[in-house]
């Protein structure tokens, strides 16, 4: 609170804000939805994730404070951001498989009865791609239950060695070596990159103080700074 | 270290981009921050760093008191279990 009375507005262009006024929200909903909703139910379920998602959040902001954990927060959050560009092309390449086994077949396995035939082919690709193969669809041998005549299974096992050569081999090689170079980049920058998130704690720090405070306070806010280096 | 127009030195710092990161390997600018850090911005970090581990804390004792210690079946069939108001609370 005290942070948006001296920021103003300028306190939702931080993301931390975001996620701490996110947090603060599904709390009370949480506390809402658990006393009168019912602890099972989908929604209170929903926001109880979210809730705990948040709080992760929270906590890798706050492990920045630590110096040996910065390192690892501040190295994660740029991988991220660097291959935010690689896991979109790789979404597209799942949906556009997804579809092609959509046109096959829909996958009969019993792990996906719930949640659709679309949902079902989506998520089995994912773990086509993954190296975990599902062949139930050419296992089904009654006609009435949609099994592929001689054909249409070539057909499968073209796909799938298609799927397989994209995803599996080049693809999920390239976001592993993409992660490597991200990594080794952000190496080469990390205690400038460190200090920069010292900065930014700091900056936060002071953005709770009030003007007054910043300027006659000059135990805190000193005109200049003394550094002696011992040998 | 002065504010100009509600812009200070630690928010021209905290905004740098990539290009700009040399700014901190500068002697000046790391002792700047190291000052700054060590007299009063680690304490108030380390104060809500510590009511967030409480928080985190507080919400895995109440997932593992509802959703795994109260777990309730009557024939066959999983129920809610009622809310824990106290820790709720907390």
């Amino acid at each position: 609170m005290t942070q948006f009375r001296v920021a103003g507005a300028q306190y939702f262009g931080d993301a931390w804000n975001w996620v701490d006024l996110i947090n603060i929200g599904l709390g009370y909903w949480n506390i809402y939805n658990q006393l009168y909703c019912g602890t099972l139910e989908l929604t209170t379920k929903l926001v109880l994730i979210a809730l705990i998602m948040t709080t992760l959040s929270k906590l890798f902001f706050y492990m920045r404070i630590v110096e040996s954990f910065s390192y690892i927060v501040t190295m994660i959050l740029s991988v991220f951001r660097d291959l935010t560009t690689f896991l979109a092309f790789y979404a597209i390449l799942i949906v556009m498989f997804s579809l092609i086994f959509d046109v096959i077949s829909r996958n009969p396995a019993g792990e996906y009865a719930l949640i659709g035939p679309f949902a079902g082919n989506l998520f089995s690709t994912l773990r086509l791609s993954l190296g975990d193969f599902d062949f139930g669809v050419l296992a089904e041998t009654d006609a009435k239950k949609g099994a592929l005549d001689s054909d249409q299974h070539l057909l499968y096992w073209l796909v799938w060695l298609a799927m397989v050569i994209f995803s599996a081999l080049i693809f999920l090689n390239f976001i592993i070596a993409e992660v490597s170079n991200s990594y080794s980049k952000i190496n080469e920058n990390i205690s400038e990159l460190v200090y920069q998130e010292r900065a930014k704690l700091i900056n936060e720090a002071e953005d709770v103080m009030s003007k007054k405070a910043r300027e006659t306070n000059k135990q805190r806010f000193p005109t200049f700074i003394i550094t002696r280096e011992q040998d | 270290m002065e504010e100009e127009d509600g812009f200070s030195l630690l928010n021209a710092l905290a905004n740098t981009t990539e290009g700009q990161l040399a700014i901190f390997e500068t002697d000046v600018v790391r002792d700047l921050i190291q000052y700054k850090w060590n007299s009063y911005a680690a304490r108030a970090h380390w104060l809500s760093g510590a009511i967030a581990v409480l928080y985190t804390a507080s919400l895995a004792l109440y997932v593992n008191d509802i959703y795994l210690m109260d777990e309730q079946f009557i024939n066959g069939k999983r129920n809610n279990p009622e809310a824990d108001a106290r820790l709720l609370l907390l």
